[in-house]
């Protein structure tokens, strides 16, 4: 009924919409009725082609996965007398509670990430077989991360003590080629020398310190034994998979070393960061 | 002479065998995933939470992991950290390692447990 009474009123303002133009009758209505065609074709076109779109219940990446996507409205770190948390506000799911105590799972810091942080070490067991003095031995592995979560990561390392017999003989972190060229535990510098004695590793590879210029320059392991902290050997500030380093042990002793079985623990730690 | 002569043919064919058979020795490796990989949460004392944590061992073998609580100290502000000195950098919140246990009944922390390949644990 109701499209019959504006058809009808549509032709009755045929009359009035007639209007003269300088090159002859231009009928408004037949514009009209065009723009109308146009907006159905355009307005079904839509309907045949984005037929699958539903409401958003997550953002997908390579990186990332994000339930319950959703525009904020605020944000920040609100606290009571009993707790603090930090929220983000304005979704569908604002979180978990009970009784004895608080699970909040909200907004930004509930990023569910499709990429688990993961650590990998290639070979657990670094053998040098027999070492004949003056002449350096390597030996590698491969580090390998994988990060998601909204952040980054870092991989430290140390060692127990240097490496050290059963009878308390020890061969002495490197001090590289000495000098002007004496590596510590957080600087690398060239060992080149057949004459400097010691172990020490050197970092190839993916996210690794800027001071392993090139193959030559090594560190000495951060000693947990004189107090010294594990020191960076990686470090990433973005999400990604399989991130790898090759890490290059080396050792040289002198015709002076005693004779025996030498042995430390490294320790890798993996740390996500944000 | 002849028995010697069969005593080497028998030898070359050992030494032939094990080059030919022999098991390539393989470098053991770990690889371990967590998740969440970090949690942050602030609470009243007296108050608890429960905060499931997931392992995978994604790597070739069965590993045996022994669980700690570790305390860190913060250092920079991307969250990497350094691990504090027991009795100097913890100041008050010294022991607080006891805050933490496994809701888990068959396991403590610092018990040594096995995750095998490709399994969760939750």
């Amino acid at each position: 009924m109701k499209i019959q009474n504006s058809k009808s009123k549509i032709q009755n303002d045929n009359l009035k919409f007639k209007i003269f133009h300088s090159e002859g009758i231009f009928d408004v209505v037949k514009i009209f009725r065009f723009a109308l065609c146009i907006f159905i074709l355009r307005f079904a076109f839509c309907i045949l082609h984005l037929s699958e779109v539903s409401a958003q219940s997550s953002i997908r990446s390579p990186n990332y996965k994000i339930d319950w996507p959703n525009v904020n409205m605020g944000a920040g770190l609100p606290y009571s007398t009993n707790y603090k948390m930090g929220i983000t506000m304005g979704q569908t799911a604002p979180g978990l509670y009970s009784s004895t105590g608080y699970k909040i799972r909200a907004g930004f810091q509930y990023i569910h990430s499709i990429i688990p942080f993961s650590f990998s070490i290639s070979d657990i067991s670094i053998d040098f077989g027999s070492l004949t003095p003056g002449v350096p031995t390597t030996q590698t592995n491969t580090l390998t991360v994988s990060v998601g979560g909204a952040g980054g990561y870092v991989v430290k390392a140390s060692e127990n003590n240097p490496l050290k017999s059963a009878a308390g003989a020890t061969i002495p972190d490197t001090l590289c080629d000495g000098g002007a060229n004496t590596c510590t535990e957080t600087t690398a510098k060239p060992w080149t020398s057949n004459s400097a004695y010691g172990f020490g590793f050197n970092m190839s590879g993916t996210d690794i310190p800027a001071d392993f210029v090139d193959s030559t320059y090594f560190r000495q392991f951060a000693d947990r034994s004189v107090g010294e902290q594990p020191q960076t050997i990686m470090t990433g500030t973005n999400v990604g998979r399989n991130k790898q380093a090759t890490v290059t042990y080396k050792v040289n002793i002198s015709s002076l070393q005693p004779a025996g079985r030498y042995e430390n623990i490294l320790s890798f730690i993996a740390i996500p960061t944000y | 002479m002849s028995n010697l002569h069969l005593k080497s043919k028998i030898y070359l064919l050992f030494a032939l065998c094990y080059l030919l058979f022999a098991i390539p020795a393989k470098a053991q490796g770990l690889s371990l995933g967590i998740w969440p990989p970090l949690l942050e949460v602030t609470i009243q004392p007296g108050k608890s939470i429960t905060q499931v944590y997931k392992l995978r061992n994604t790597g070739e073998t069965d590993l045996a992991l022994t669980s700690k609580i570790v305390p860190f100290k913060p250092e920079g502000e991307t969250g990497d950290i350094n691990f504090a000195t027991p009795g100097v950098d913890l100041g008050r919140h010294t022991g607080s390692e006891t805050w933490f246990s496994f809701q888990n009944a068959n396991l403590a922390l610092g018990e040594k447990f096995l995750i095998n390949l490709s399994i969760t644990l939750r």
